[in-house]
């Protein structure tokens, strides 16, 4: 291009490398926080982890043991428990027992974040008093048998103190089971913080309804639950459960559901008055009228109760045939759907559910709910997932009191956060099914289907669902999948990569450990991280997504997911009104920095730069991102830019007139032209003068 | 260069008729001079013979080739036409300055000079000009670099790029 080479190169460009001094301020800046704990391998001055002296006696698959010390006591024998960090753990039951003493419960001596040396990572770690004896695990397993007598008073009675303390307190054991008690002269009962309830615990220790769901699906536990459990294992103590235990768990639910778990359990064997009480109170397949601590420490106590056994769950007049099976029992019924559920799918509109329960269960308002149900998979047009939703819903009118039963899981509302946790963990097939179950409205029906259900827990879990839906709908940053999982699992440390190793739980340690990590971290690594995101809008209560509506005219930086974060970080300091990040700050200095490279305008560009350093010693992150949140100046550069570039293009234009070479002929011939005509007629005219006055004498 | 480039209409125009006025003047003109030099209005006629050519050779908007030959033919007849208007329009004169050589030659001469000037002054204008276009080009050039340093060298991407002629030429 001829212009191109008419530049004049002289004309000095405006330097582009602005030295902010951001690195400088970085590496001056020391952060006084240690994310993940101070010292390794121990919580406070209290507690020193051993992590070369393992204890695989303790250890189960969601926590790992290692022999501990109590610098206090040095007499103590303590161990701990690491738990994994990509599962939730009871937070609220860590508190409440963090040392509180019982005689029949192990002691929770500590419980906090531990960097321990041998992960390489922090971990939450539980810190508890090692009790003394033998597990009963040993003595059942040696074929032994206690005497009523003595179970009585060397497990139940300790036991039920330890239920009443855990009650007191609003907490259930959840993991009640022959290994989890200690013996010497009674009985302790250990920890059952480390793990989720229900997963330690052979399925015959679980409440029928509970006993269909899926490992993870247990929920949470109850008092309920808790003495279920121990009469269970005061029962294997005096009578053992080798028969049963042999029995594959199908078989076992198939024959409780048929005969009942008081028929199941006690096969017409006689008890002394007591343990009939105790076995007709707790086996009782009705939640509602099965025995809780109440009842529980009143029989301790030597009331007699005189309840009558459980009849045999024989609900209908005639049976509903099914599979080639004939079923008197809704429980047995939908359990057998969800065995078969292709069948049953096949089946379902012929089986003629409605009428069965009209005629033979006496119950018009549940068949008319089966038929509701029934009409909303009528439609030859209905894809699977109406399908399956209408045979969950069937299976849920049935067996009320049961876990919601999908094609593939089997599970409680309040199991949701955590299963949704181990499927995130493993990457689990079950994922979709999961978020389809949040996503319909499978647990609100589920809720209604029984009374029991209405507790004020099941309430808190139905109001995060119904706010975890709106949340998974949204697929911006600080919202979808990672904003679910940390709504319904509020004890789960933040899973970004970033913060993983340091077992974060708060959104102050979350801000305080980046602060700390930046001179590591800046400014290469970015901010867009959706765990990062998710993470701190739960734990700020982020309802509305973050949108930067001062940038619109700009969609690099309108849509840029990394100066989002950025703002919801800003936000999260915000929320702590003391809180001074310079090293978070400077770091995020360091990224908009680049962005600044959106600005059109260098010297806006420049003067925003060299004022960065200034604004990210202030330690507020608010105060660096008004650096390029700015409407003012956007527009400014946006008007200035539009106006620069048609003063560009009208110059451009010009130049092309201007180097024309017909423009150029053609001026060149009209100018020639006129100054030769002017000299010309100026000839004549002087010539005409002087040939006129020669003529005129003058 | 793109015809799309907006430039003055270069084309020749379609022959002008002469108007009407113009008509009424030059027989005006041409009787009185009829009525002064009477035979002597021949010699006036053949001697402004360059001037009648140029007129019908140069169809261009401001016939400046017309203009400068029959300004510059007028000048060399102007002499010999105050002669005759002065002596009166006797034969012997006209014979006299129509048998002179030179005189033809003054007369003609003349008219090559108004020829010669026109075809040399354009040249003289196109270096002229050529060199008031690189003066506007260059101070062009210096708010462009100007607007460049200031807003980037996005400004002259985008303005090149929205510049479909700037495609055309670097093709």
């Amino acid at each position: 291009m001829a212009n191109a080479q008419t530049i004049d190169a002289s004309i000095p460009m405006i330097e582009e490398h602005i030295e902010t001094g951001l690195s400088d301020l970085l590496g001056s800046y020391r952060s006084t926080y240690t994310p993940g704990g101070e010292q390794k391998d121990r919580l406070g001055d209290r507690f020193v982890l051993m992590p070369s002296r393992q204890l695989p006696e303790f250890e189960h698959e969601f926590a790992k043991a290692y022999e501990a010390q109590d610098l206090y006591h040095n007499n103590r024998q303590v161990y701990a428990m690491v738990c994994d960090n990509l599962l939730p753990y009871n937070l609220r039951a860590t508190n409440a027992l963090v040392g509180f003493s019982n005689p029949a419960l192990a002691q929770i001596l500590g419980a906090g974040t531990v960097n321990c040396s041998n992960l390489n990572e922090s971990r939450q770690v539980i810190f508890i008093e090692r009790p003394q004896g033998t597990r009963l695990s040993e003595l059942v397993k040696s074929g032994g048998r206690m005497h009523e007598h003595k179970v009585i008073d060397t497990v139940l009675q300790p036991a039920c103190k330890a239920l009443n303390a855990l009650h007191e307190k609003g907490i259930p054991h959840g993991n009640i089971n022959p290994s989890s008690f200690f013996m010497t002269d009674s009985a302790t009962l250990g920890e059952g913080l480390s793990m989720p309830a229900g997963s330690q615990s052979h399925y015959l220790y679980k409440p029928i309804e509970r006993l269909i769901c899926d490992p993870l699906g247990y929920g949470d536990a109850s008092d309920k639950t808790d003495v279920y459990a121990l009469t269970i294992l005061a029962f294997e103590l005096m009578f053992g459960l080798e028969k049963l235990k042999a029995m594959p768990k199908d078989d076992f639910i198939r024959l409780a559901l048929k005969m009942g778990t008081y028929h199941a359990f006690t096969n017409n064997r006689d008890f002394s008055d007591a343990l009939q009480d105790l076995f007709r109170g707790v086996f009782n397949d009705n939640v509602a009228d099965r025995w809780g601590i109440e009842q529980f420490t009143q029989w301790i106590g030597g009331k007699r109760f005189n309840v009558i056994a459980p009849s045999p769950p024989k609900e209908a007049v005639r049976p509903l045939v099914f599979s080639g099976e004939s079923f008197f029992s809704r429980r047995l019924l939908a359990n057998s759907f969800h065995h078969h559920w292709r069948d049953a799918l096949k089946e379902i509109q012929s089986l003629k559910l409605d009428r069965w329960c009209e005629t033979s269960l006496h119950r018009p308002e549940l068949a008319e709910n089966i038929d509701r149900a029934l009409r909303s998979g009528n439609d030859r047009n209905a894809t699977d997932w109406q399908l399956n939703e209408m045979m969950s819903k069937i299976i849920t009118l049935l067996d009320p009191v049961g876990p919601i039963r999908t094609l593939t899981m089997s599970i409680r509302p309040d199991a949701i956060g955590i299963t949704l946790a181990d499927l995130m963990r493993q990457k689990g097939a079950e994922l979709t099914t999961l978020l389809g179950l949040i996503e319909s409205n499978m647990t609100t029906f589920w809720l209604e289907q029984d009374d029991g259900h209405k507790t004020p827990d099941m309430s808190v879990v139905m109001w995060k669902l119904q706010r975890a839906r709106q949340y998974m709908k949204n697929k911006a940053f600080g919202f979808g999948l990672e904003r679910v999982l940390y709504e319904l699992n509020t004890s789960l440390p933040c899973q970004s990569p970033l913060l993983m190793p340091y077992h974060v739980t708060t959104a102050v340690d979350a801000l305080k450990t980046l602060d700390a990590l930046a001179v590591n971290l800046a400014p290469d690594t970015a901010f867009t991280d959706r765990h990062l995101a998710s993470f701190i809008a739960a734990k700020i209560d982020m309802g509305k997504e973050m949108k930067l509506n001062d940038l619109t005219n700009v969609p690099a930086l309108a849509m840029n997911q990394e100066l989002i974060v950025m703002r919801i970080l800003a936000k999260a300091q915000q929320k702590q009104s003391k809180l001074v990040l310079v090293g978070l700050t400077t770091w995020a200095a360091m990224r908009v920095e680049k962005m600044i490279d959106e600005i059109h305008n260098r010297i806006i560009r420049k003067r925003l730069k060299l004022q960065l350093k200034k604004l990210a010693s202030s330690g507020n992150m608010n105060d660096v991102l008004s650096a390029i949140i700015n409407r003012d100046m956007v527009t400014r550069d946006l008007d200035g830019f539009s106006e620069a570039l048609a003063m560009h293009s009208i110059g451009q234009e010009k130049i092309m007139r201007l180097e024309n070479e017909s423009v150029i002929g053609y001026k060149a011939r009209d100018m020639g032209g006129r100054i030769a005509s002017n000299i010309c007629y100026t000839i004549m005219v002087i010539v005409g003068y002087i040939k006129l006055s020669e003529l005129l004498g003058l | 260069m793109s015809e799309n480039t907006q430039t003055p209409t270069l084309e020749k125009p379609a022959r002008k008729k002469m108007s009407g006025k113009m008509k009424t003047l030059l027989i005006i003109v041409s009787v009185f001079l009829m009525a002064f030099l009477r035979t002597g209005f021949i010699f006036f006629l053949v001697g402004m013979m360059p001037s009648i050519i140029a007129y019908i050779m140069d169809s261009s908007k401001h016939r400046y080739m017309f203009q400068c030959v029959f300004a510059c033919n007028l000048s060399g007849m102007m002499g010999f036409v105050l002669n005759m208007v002065a002596h009166g329009p006797s034969s012997a004169v006209l014979q006299e300055m129509m048998g002179s050589f030179t005189n033809w030659i003054i007369i003609y001469g003349a008219a090559l000079l108004g020829w010669l000037v026109v075809q040399i002054c354009p040249m003289l204008a196109e270096a002229m000009v050529n060199n008031m276009h690189k003066g506007q080009i260059a101070r062009i050039q210096r708010i462009q670099k100007k607007l460049e340093n200031e807003w980037g060298n996005e400004v002259a991407q985008l303005s090149r790029a929205a510049d479909p002629n700037h495609h055309s030429d670097q093709e």
